[in-house]
Order: C-alpha cells, then structure tokens, then sequence
C-alpha cells in the first residue's frame, strides 16, 4: 500500500509529465476513436442511402444499362411472381434552389400500395401522401439543414425545368427513427417523382422480395427466364455489398493512417513511461535494497500504465467524439463526390466504442511501458545510483532496437514481395517499413551525434561542443521521442508527396482530357437518363462557329451482379488525343474504332479485372452479350472502379438508342467563346439541366472534388504531427527536468545564462535536425510505397512521384519548429535555476 | 604588512521559510578571510556549513547581512556580475563533485579555462599529471571512481588560478594517498598564488593544514582553539 502511495506521490508531484503522458495517450485514442466513429457513422448513413436505393427488398430487376425502363414490365412481373410482391421504384437527382446555390436532392418514387413502398410512407396519411400535388416526405435532419418546414413549399430542377415540391411531413415524425431516410433523399409517391424527373412511365427499379419463401429460388428462377431483354435481375444483398466494397479501399486508407496515429502514440507513451521509470531508478533501487521484490516494483509501473491509460482513455474518447463531428463532413463529401452515397448521418455511439476506447488506451499505455517496467524491475540496488548504469543500458536498448528495426525491414520487403494484390498486406509492409526506420533512427542520429561530438572544428565552440556531447547522451532517453517526430514527419512527407504527385498527375490528366473548349452536360446527375437528342447535336453542328463536336455517351451494365461503368464516344482527331495510352497503338485503334468491337479500358479497370491487352471482354448489351476486345490500356482517375470505352457508333448499334450524355464544342479559331456559350444556351430545349461549361470551370471544379477528397488525410497527418510535437515537448521538457542538476553546476561554474540557452537550443535543433534529415528519405520512401503499392492495390491508379518542395519542406519545418517551440519553457526554465537550491540536496 | 582582504562577512544571515516557519541556518554572523589564508569549517550535519559556503560563492544570496568580495559589496551584484565572478574568481569543490556529465575528465578541468578565455592544453596536462589523472583524461565521468571524480572537481575548480577556493569536503571519497596529493595541490594554489581557501571538512589532515578552524553551530562561527 505504501508503494502505491509512494507511486501516486510521484505522479501528482509531476503533473506536467503526468498531464503529458495523459495527453499523448489521448491524442492517440482520439484519433482512431475520431475515425471508428466517423466510418460508423458514414457506414450508417451510406447504408441508409443503400437502403433507400435497394428498398431493402431482397431482389430487384433493373435494366441492364443501369438507367430506366418501360413501366409496363411491372406488370407482366406481377403476373409472373405476385408471390415476390414486386414494387415499383423510380429514383433520380434533382436540384433544390436555395438563398446559396443550388443543393442536390435525391428523388425516389416508391409505391404506397405496394408492401415495400408502405414502410417509408407510413408517417403520413396516404391519400394525402397520393393526392397532393408535388408531395414528398423528408428526414427530420435534411428538413433543418433545408431551412424547410413541414407544409413548406419549395422549388427544384429536374430534367425538364422547374418544378414544386410540397413538403408534406417529415419521416421520424412518427416514425421515430430519424436514420429511416438518409440525408439529402426526398421520398414521394412514384407518379409525383416519374413527372419531376421527366420519366413518365418509365421505372429505374421494381423491388422483389423472396425472403421466408421456401419456393423462392424456383420462383426467381422462372421469373429471370422471362424477362424482357434488356432487363436483369440481380440480387440486392450482393448489389449492395459490391456498393459497399466500393468505399471499402477508402475506409481501409483511413484505418491505416488512424493506426499510424496510434503508433506515433504509442513511441510516444513509451518515451513517457520510460522517463517516469527512468527518473525513479535511484527510488527503486532503494527500494529493492530494502527488500521489495522485482515483481511488485513491475506491478507498481503496471498499476501506473493502468491509471494513465484510463485517463487518457476517458479524454480520448471525448476528444474522438470532437474529432469524428469535425471528419464527419468532410468523409461525407468524399462519398458523395465519389461514390454517389450521400447522406449525413447522427455520430453512431455505442458503450461498446467506448470500452474498445478504454481497453486500447490501457492495452497501448502497458504495452508501452512493458520495456520500461522490465527495466525498473532489473533495477540492481548496489547500482542504481550510478548515471553510468542508466546511460549505458539504454545505449544497449538503442543498439537492440536498431536490430529489431533491421528485422521489420527484412519482414517488409518479404511481405511487398509476397503479394503483389494484397492491400492489407501493402499496409503490413508499409507499417513494418515505417516502424524498422523508427526503431533505427533513434540508434542512427546516436552514432551521427557521437562523431560529430567527437572531432571537428566546431567543436571549439564550448555551446557547440556542450550541445552535442549532451544530444548525443542523451539519446538513450529521447531516442524514441525522436524516432517519434521523424515518422510524424516522414509520414507527412510521404502523405503529402503523394498527394501532390497525384494532384499533379490529375491536373496532367485533366489537360490532356479536356481538349474541348466548351462543354455541356447535365448539371446534376451524369448518369440520369440521357438528355441530349441527335436533334440538338445536328444543330449545335451548324453552328458556324464551332468547327467539331465530341460525344459522349454513358451506361452502367450488369455483369454477375458487377457493374460495369461504359463511356462510348464519338471523338474528333482532337479530342483523341484526350487518350494517354498506357498499352495498345493509338494509330491502330482510331483507325477501326469506329466499325470495330475494340474496348478501351482505364488503368484501375485493367487492374481490377486482370485484363490486357488482347484479351477478350463480353458485355451484356440490349441486343445480347457482345465480346469487345481491348485494344488499350488508358489514363483514367475518373473512376476508382474503372471505365470501359467504347466506340458511340457501336453503342448506338447495339443499344439502339442515339441520345448522348454530354458534348465537347471544338470552335473555329477566333472565335468569341462566351459569345457561343451564350448561343448554345439559347439553343438548350426549355426547363432543361443541361448546362454550359467552360473547360476552365470543369477543370477547377474537379480539381476541388480532388482537394476536398484529401481533406480527411490532412486532418489525420496534421493530427498524427501533433502527437509528435507533444511527444518532443514531453521527452525535452523530462530531459531538462532531468538536468537541472547539471545545469546548475554549468551555472555554479560561470556558464553564462544566454550560453546555457544556445546550447540547449542548439542541442535541441541538432536532434530535429537529425531526425528531419532522416524523415526527408523515410518520406520519400513512404510516398513511393503508397504510389506504387497502396494507390494501385487500392484504386489501380499509377503515377509518377512528384517531388514538391512545399510537400517535402513544410514538414520538415514544422518538426523544427516544433522541436523549438518544445525547448522555449525548458530553457527558459533552465535558465533561471538558482544554482544553490538545485544543488542543496547533495 | 597583512595579506589583502578577501570576503568580509558582517551580520551575515540566511533565513529558509518552508510554509508558514521560517529557520535561520546562518544568523548574525561574521567573518574574515585574507589572501593566501586556508580557513576550514567543521560543525556537525546541518549545520549550515554548505549554506556559508553557497553564499560566499555567489550562488545564494543572504537574507540579511553584508558580504564582500575584495571590499566590492556583493549585495549589488546583479546576475551578470554574479556570474562573472564565480567564472573569474571562484573555484568551487562540490561535495558531490558535480561533474558534467557529457563532458571527458580533461574536458572538465578545461572548463573553467576555456570559459575564461585562458590556454587550455598546457595547463591541463599538468593539472591531469598532479592529481594522477592522465590516463583517465578521455573518459567520462561515470567511467571512472569516485575518487577519481573527487580528484577531477578539485582539478577544475584550481585550473583557472581562483582568487578564492571553496570546497566541499574535498578529500571525502579519497584514500590517505590521494588525500595527501590533493592538499599539495590546494596549498600551492592557495600559497603560491595568493588565493584563499575555505572548506568545510571533518578530515583531520587537512585540519592540520589550516591557517584557522572556525566551527560553526546555532549559525554563528567561533574559533577553535588551536
């Protein structure tokens, strides 16, 4: 009992290192508590959004390029198979006018009749829900974002112009379940949403539910067997998990670099843990020489490791919960820019998050202070009071964990060699490269501080030469604060570099794609029905001003439940060389491309479907399947999943539909562009979304998507970075505590005060010297593993490294600057020591 | 003619307040030291005896009192000039010798050298070959003995030639050998160069080296007799 009480005594005698080691330990949890929330949150909410699409039916026919199809199928469905209680969806994007722009919404029609459509419009009465002109039903969530209440009326734009919306009710009204409709999707009866979305008799989805059937596989059979052509039908529980495997790569990106976060923790909770032992060994070996045993000397920093860790574990959580409300947004977007799933949910909170919270915290403090408890429990009592004991020991510590780190590097190039797909085990390989240069370095900037110290001219300069005899021993010490700092910065490097290589690779690719100088496409939803008739083409045509006109047509097809994104084209020469060809003859496919079933696939498409080229690839079409085959590999970071090019005129051959997505205007030279998007305006038939583009605008515009997708990472490095600097501030601040000592002889003896404070500066900026040196390389490094290893893994995306300089140097800056500012108190404090009182007790 | 006078101490008084009770360790108390003068005190634990050194040296100030340094009033001293003055002017033997230690043994004695301004290698060498040190002058200091380090702090505190030497119990941790090797060097320092020396010691030889034993008790000095 006396020991704890003497352990306790310690801890709040030293409240700054207590308040240290607690943060650090709660930055850590934070930030993984921060991103478990978020992704459960998204997870939610992206399932909502799932939910409502799928109208958690456990089957649905669609048609087979992914967009609408005659309403008249529902019928001959229901005389099929009235047992699966086929439902009838038509779902599509319209724009809301608001005071500040325009905000996208997503319109689904269900049925109210129909057993699947019944749960959504339960909130209201359904001859009001039927008969009022324009009424849909929102979430309580969206209504307030909206500024809308219930009985509000509220314009939106759909395909064909301007149209009411009457917001009869909100959804959890009774309900009670504010997660039944995700955010930003409005609900109406389905004859309100076929006129707003211009689909009148058409559907884009008819729902089947065959659970609890014991017949339902013969059923689901006879019903594939008769479909129309055109026509799928596909499992939804599969549909939704290949939605959902869509975002997998990205929340995986996110777990890595929240682990990476933790790691930083974790080094750095061991540096804290190993002062506190460290500064006690002269306590423990008194101790021991009055008989305690090693064990309960083990148990006490144990007990310590337990009570900072539940601190710090309850502080983390609360600064998760900060962290996950600030990510959440920004996570939100990344999904609905990229993966078409939008939906703000509440954060998801669970007990069992925050026992997961607690244990990590606890389980990562002891872990942490495993080596530090071992040490304090070999503490020998006849030699405890000798520095040399201490000093000596944790240079061997730095030697053997230099050993270790040799090891992590072997396992990481056997790991990278063993798979070449795995991402999982491209992360394993990228967190064992990570942790073998922090197990190293500390050892490194040792041998490197100790030539420096050992010989040279500027050792002449007594600041200097104290500087560097005092980094260099005391490397045993803060040895893992610094291993700490240089992976924050290599981290942020590495982050940033490939960032950068890949923004500047976008930027590239968007150059080299947009060769027209006007666009015009949907402003809302890029593969809603196509809006774009031959009629408007031929007149655009005529034009004189414009000398030629690309074209572009999209669809979705359905292959074993997989879905498979198609851009057909009509290209000018121009616009041709839009293509950047990984493989294939760029001569020898514009030549056929036209007449020929040649395919065109993007880099991740190619890496997703292990395909090359030559191979033979068969696509379901309206006229039957249809082998294509690929005759290039391009650039695309368009589509994580991949596109497959085909050519317009095979498209319109075997879909038989001439309507196109979207046009390039190629004007003649000289001429007044703003004049002519004026005039294409004019041209655009009444009501219509179509919208005029300049290619400047559609540049900065996915260029923005791009930098709001790397939002979430920043966030992350920036936190992972924090961490360091604490654990820099932490290490220094126990170091010069340590010192005092010695700085008051330094003082007894005439060092003047300003001497003192250079070399302590100088000692610092030399340690985060050292360890920025070697984060340069290490980031270097880290950003080429997640070029070549983690983005193709992921998303099948390569790049060329791009070397920065604000990438590689704005880091590197932050470190120093941070391993400054740690110093400024200590110095400070240092300098001010009275050297009689810090030498009283001899 | 009498040597110089070296510190004056009148009334001289050091009070430590610890919550509300206050404890004189050093209360009304006078002293003289001359130039080449070795003073010891002896008093028993506690006694304050490294207190009256730590003020003397610069490194506290009295409470109450007055203490000067070579007729300079040491009360306006500010911190430069307190400074300055344990650099130029003092030598100071810890009792726990105080090394530093991130610098080597002949490092350490150059210390006080190289901070002076003074020629370091000539001066060292002889210091390290006095005290039997020279084998030793590239380790650091918890590579070597106790009384290793004991010879090491005696050595820096004379290499710079102080106007006054303080020492802490200099001969504790040293065999009778070493002893009688360190009160050699102290009493060239002290004789040949004119400086002075106050220490506190138990050892009776270096007692038998004192021009004056002063033993101090309820904060005051009174003169042993001989």
């Amino acid at each position: 009992m006396l020991l704890w009480r003497a352990s306790l005594r310690y801890l709040t005698r030293h409240p700054a290192q207590c308040l240290l080691a607690v943060s650090g330990i709660a930055l850590g949890v934070a930030i993984v508590i921060g991103i478990v929330l978020t992704q459960t949150s998204a997870r939610a909410s992206f399932g909502a959004s799932l939910g409502r699409v799928f109208g958690g039916a456990t089957h649905a026919i669609v048609s087979i390029d992914g967009t609408d199809f005659d309403e008249g199928a529902l019928a001959r469905v229901r005389q099929r198979a009235p047992a699966l209680a086929p439902a009838p969806n038509v779902a599509g994007v319209v724009q809301m006018l608001l005071a500040d722009g325009r905000h996208a919404l997503h319109l689904v029609g269900v049925d109210p009749f129909s057993s699947a459509g019944r749960g959504t419009a339960a909130a209201v009465p359904l001859a009001a829900f039927v008969r009022t002109p324009g009424a849909v039903l929102l979430a309580p969530a969206t209504a307030r974002r909206l500024g809308l209440v219930s009985g509000a009326t509220f314009a939106v734009i759909g395909p064909h112009g301007q149209q009411s919306l009457h917001l009869l009710a909100l959804t959890a009204a009774d309900a009670g379940d504010d997660t039944l409709l995700a955010d930003d999707v409005a609900v109406a009866d389905i004859a309100t949403a076929q006129e707003v979305l211009g689909l009148a008799g058409r559907l884009t989805r008819i729902t089947l539910d065959a659970s609890d059937r014991a017949d339902s596989a013969a059923q689901l059979a006879a019903l594939r067997a008769a479909l129309p052509p055109g026509l799928l039908l596909i499992d939804s529980g599969r549909e939704a998990r290949s939605a959902r495997a869509l975002t997998d790569a990205f929340y995986t990106n996110l777990d890595a670099l929240s682990l990476l976060a933790l790691l930083v923790g974790g080094f750095m909770i061991y540096n804290t843990m190993a002062f506190l032992v460290m500064q006690r060994r002269p306590l423990f070996a008194r101790l021991r020489a009055l008989g305690v045993t090693r064990a309960a000397i083990a148990r006490l920093i144990a007990g310590e490791a337990v009570l900072l860790g539940s601190c710090g574990g309850v502080l983390g959580v609360a600064l998760g919960y900060v962290l996950a409300r600030a990510l959440l947004a920004p996570v939100d977007q990344t999904l609905s820019d990229h993966y078409a799933a939008a939906g703000r949910g509440p954060l998801s909170w669970s007990p069992s998050l925050v026992v997961v919270a607690l244990g990590l915290a606890i389980a990562t403090t002891l872990l942490a202070a495993l080596l530090p408890a071992w040490t304090a429990r070999n503490t020998a009592p006849a030699l405890a009071a000798r520095h040399s004991v201490a000093a000596d020991s944790a240079h061997r510590g730095l030697a053997q964990a230099a050993l270790g780190g040799s090891v992590c590097a072997v396992v990481a190039v056997i790991l990278l060699a063993s798979s070449a797909r795995s991402l999982y085990v491209g992360f394993a390989a990228l967190g064992a490269f990570i942790l073998a240069a922090m197990l190293v370095v500390p050892w490194l900037v040792q041998r490197g501080l100790s030539a420096l110290a050992a010989r040279g001219p500027w050792l002449a300069h007594l600041p200097t030469r104290l500087a560097l005899r005092g980094a260099a021993r005391s490397m045993g010490r803060v040895g893992m604060a610094v291993a700490a700092l240089m992976a924050a910065t290599a981290t942020s490097i590495g982050v940033g570099l490939m960032v950068a290589s890949f923004r500047s690779a976008v930027d590239d690719w968007l150059g080299q794609l947009l060769r027209a100088q006007i666009y015009l496409s949907s402003g809302v939803d890029q593969t809603a029905t196509p809006a774009i008739e031959p009629a408007l083409v031929a007149a655009i045509r005529a034009l004189p001003a414009v000398a030629a006109v690309s074209r572009i047509r999209r669809a979705n097809v359905l292959r074993a439940n997989d879905e498979i994104r198609i851009n057909a084209y009509a290209l000018p020469p121009a616009a041709r060389r839009g293509f950047q060809f990984l493989a294939g003859d760029p001569a020898a496919v514009w030549t056929r491309w036209r007449h020929a079933d040649l395919a065109l696939i993007s880099e991740p498409y190619a890496y997703h479907a292990q395909l090359k080229l030559g191979d033979a690839l068969a696509l379901p079409t309206p006229s039957g399947t249809v082998t294509f085959r690929v005759a290039g590999i391009y650039t695309d970071y368009g589509s994580e999943r991949g596109v497959v090019a085909i050519s317009l005129a095979r498209f319109r051959h075997y879909w038989h539909d001439p309507r196109v997505h979207g046009l390039g205007i190629y004007p003649r030279p000289g001429t007044d562009l703003a004049a002519l998007a004026r005039t294409l305006t004019r041209l655009l038939p009444a009501g219509s979304d179509l919208t005029v583009w300049t290619n400047a605008t559609l540049r900065q515009r996915s260029l923005a998507v791009f930098d709001r997708t790397f939002v979430v990472t920043d966030v992350l490095t920036l936190f992972a970075a924090a961490i360091a600097a604490l654990g820099v501030f932490n290490a220094l601040l126990a170091l010069h505590l340590e010192r005092a000592r010695e700085y008051a002889v330094m003082l007894a003896l005439g060092l003047s005060a300003r001497m003192l404070r250079t070399t302590l500066y100088l000692q610092t900026l030399l340690i985060a010297l050292l360890a920025v040196l070697f984060a340069l390389p290490l980031g270097i490094g880290i950003a080429l593993l997640l070029i070549e290893v983690i983005n193709i893994r992921s998303f099948g995306w390569s790049m060329a490294l791009h070397l920065s300089w604000p990438a590689l140097l704005l880091p590197a800056m932050g470190a120093l600057a941070a391993a400054g500012l740690a110093t400024v108190y200590p110095a400070e404090r240092a300098t001010r020591i009275e050297p009689a009182a810090a030498l009283r007790y001899e | 003619m009498s040597a110089p006078m070296l510190v004056s101490a009148r009334g001289l008084t050091r009070v430590f307040r610890e919550e509300a009770a206050a404890h004189a360790v050093i209360r009304d108390l006078d002293l003289d030291l001359r130039a080449g003068e070795i003073v010891a005190v002896v008093g028993r634990s506690g006694s304050g005896k490294s207190t009256l050194l730590n003020l003397i040296g610069a490194m506290d100030r009295p409470s109450a009192g007055q203490l000067s340094f070579a007729g300079e009033d040491m009360a306006g001293w500010n911190d430069d000039a307190r400074t300055t003055f344990r650099r130029a002017r003092l030598g100071f033997v810890f009792q726990a010798f105080n090394l530093l230690p991130t610098l080597q043994v002949g490092e350490n004695i150059a210390l006080p050298l190289e901070l002076n301004g003074l020629a370091v290698d000539a001066r060292v060498a002889e210091l390290l070959a006095a005290l039997g040190l020279t084998a030793l002058a590239a380790r650091y200091p918890d590579q070597i003995s106790g009384g290793e380090q004991q010879r090491t702090a005696i050595a820096r505190a004379v290499a710079h030639r102080p106007a006054l030497i303080i020492a802490d119990e200099p001969t504790g941790n040293l065999d009778r050998e070493s002893g009688r090797e360190v009160i050699a060097l102290f009493e060239r320092s002290v004789r040949a160069a004119g400086a002075a020396l106050l220490m506190a010691t138990h050892s009776d030889e270096m007692l038998g080296h004192a021009d004056r034993v002063l033993d101090l008790r309820d904060g005051r000095l009174y003169p042993r007799p001989a």
